[in-house]
């Protein structure tokens, strides 16, 4: 299995990125191939709105440290995001990463079945790390649910952990670290139906 | 009467860039002194988490091309916000830039921005008016925090433009552009 995870936070050591290495760490151990990406070491933009995707080219045309990425996740089986909650949504550099994810549709934009170039049957996962407590930003994983539905994500699944203050706060939490290790168990014994055409 | 936009679409010519347009021509007939930035013409990052802003410095420690932006800021008297809607959400720009006024706040969350000044935030969708006006909502108190008056906070939303040039034929948010103009420099 192909799990490639994205990073969005500028902190390496922060609360999103622990919980994505513990749903790593247990994910290698069961066997999993996994590539990771910092987003705060590339240099890339979010979507010019050029449209070439949607008007004769088959991939977003901006050549910059993403487009790597984007490759990548068009061979992956699972797909980890994890940002922090800055303001009201993901932080900016995960935003500008979602936004080129615009180029995964074709023409007709989405939802419908072929309107995607992924193979589908791949999974997301989700996490984020928010100062706020859990009433607050609980629209920001339904909205990335549904965009990434549209690209073949049949299955996505959340990780989220609240109140955290600073960096290193997560430690406070052992239980959502728990509950990534478990996650990482469940996902890695599923069937992978991907088909990526090779 | 010092006046900051602030386009944030890729497309210099596309709706939301084009209410600002209409917007300043206002604030150009009473000799308001206008400075504009492109976003997508600067190179700069959202916020590092770096914190020096709560600790160090009563500045962003990072410098890049937002650094004379956000000291525009401190300077003007009303802030023009243009942003496309992508993703349900602000374009990423935008999003970097909102990122980084957490500069403007101290350790203890009072602004460090001059009381009185006026916010106007355009934002431009394809989608119809009933989606995305949380886009903005979500930002709203942001905003105020930051010192903005609850008279002084202005939000134009063009739905339904999809085409670049769509909004040139909605006669009813051109008018919002030019009232609003009119209530934010009477």
């Amino acid at each position: 299995m192909n799990i490639v995870c994205v990073y969005g936070s500028p902190i390496p050591t922060g609360n999103s990125a622990t919980i994505a290495n513990a749903f790593l760490e247990t994910a290698r151990e069961s066997g999993a191939n996994i590539k990771t990406f910092e987003l705060y070491t590339l240099k890339f933009s979010g979507c010019k709105a050029c449209m070439a995707c949607k008007t004769g080219k088959e991939a977003c045309i901006i050549d910059d440290d993403l487009t790597r990425v984007l490759a990548a996740i068009t061979k992956t089986d699972v797909l980890v995001l994890a940002a922090p909650i800055y303001g009201a949504d993901v932080n900016a550099a995960m935003k500008a990463f979602v936004e080129r994810t615009h180029s995964f549709l074709g023409p007709g934009y989405g939802p419908l079945p072929g309107d995607s170039r992924l193979a589908p049957g791949k999974k997301m996962v989700l996490v984020i790390a928010q100062g706020g407590t859990e009433d607050m930003q609980e629209d920001v994983y339904p909205k990335y649910k549904k965009f990434f539905g549209c690209y073949g994500f049949t299955e996505s699944f959340l990780i989220r952990a609240c109140d955290l203050l600073i960096s290193g706060d997560i430690r406070k939490k052992p239980e959502i670290l728990q509950q990534a290790r478990n996650l990482a168990r469940e996902i890695c014994r599923m069937p992978m139906p991907v088909d990526h055409g090779e | 009467m010092k006046v900051i936009c602030l386009l944030g679409s890729p497309r210099l010519h596309g709706n939301s860039a084009t209410i600002a347009r209409l917007f300043l021509d206002t604030a150009q007939k009473i000799g308001a002194e206008i400075q504009t930035f492109v976003l997508h013409q600067l190179d700069y990052r959202g916020c590092t988490s770096c914190n020096a802003c709560k600790n160090q410095l009563d500045r962003c420690q990072v410098k890049d091309d937002l650094t004379p932006v956000l000291e525009a800021i401190y300077e003007t008297d009303v802030l023009v916000i243009t942003t496309p809607v992508y993703f349900s959400g602000p374009n990423y720009k935008v999003c970097s830039l909102l990122e980084r006024t957490y500069s403007y706040f101290t350790a203890d969350w009072s602004s460090r921005l001059p009381p009185g000044k006026k916010l106007v935030y355009i934002q431009a969708q394809s989608q119809p008016e009933n989606k995305h006006k949380d886009t903005y909502s979500r930002y709203d108190q942001h905003f105020q925090r930051l010192g903005f008056g609850d008279q002084d906070r202005y939000f134009i939303q063009a739905p339904g433009v999809d085409r670049p040039d769509d909004v040139k034929e909605r006669k009813n948010i051109l008018k919002l552009a030019e009232e609003t103009a009119r209530k934010v420099f009477a």
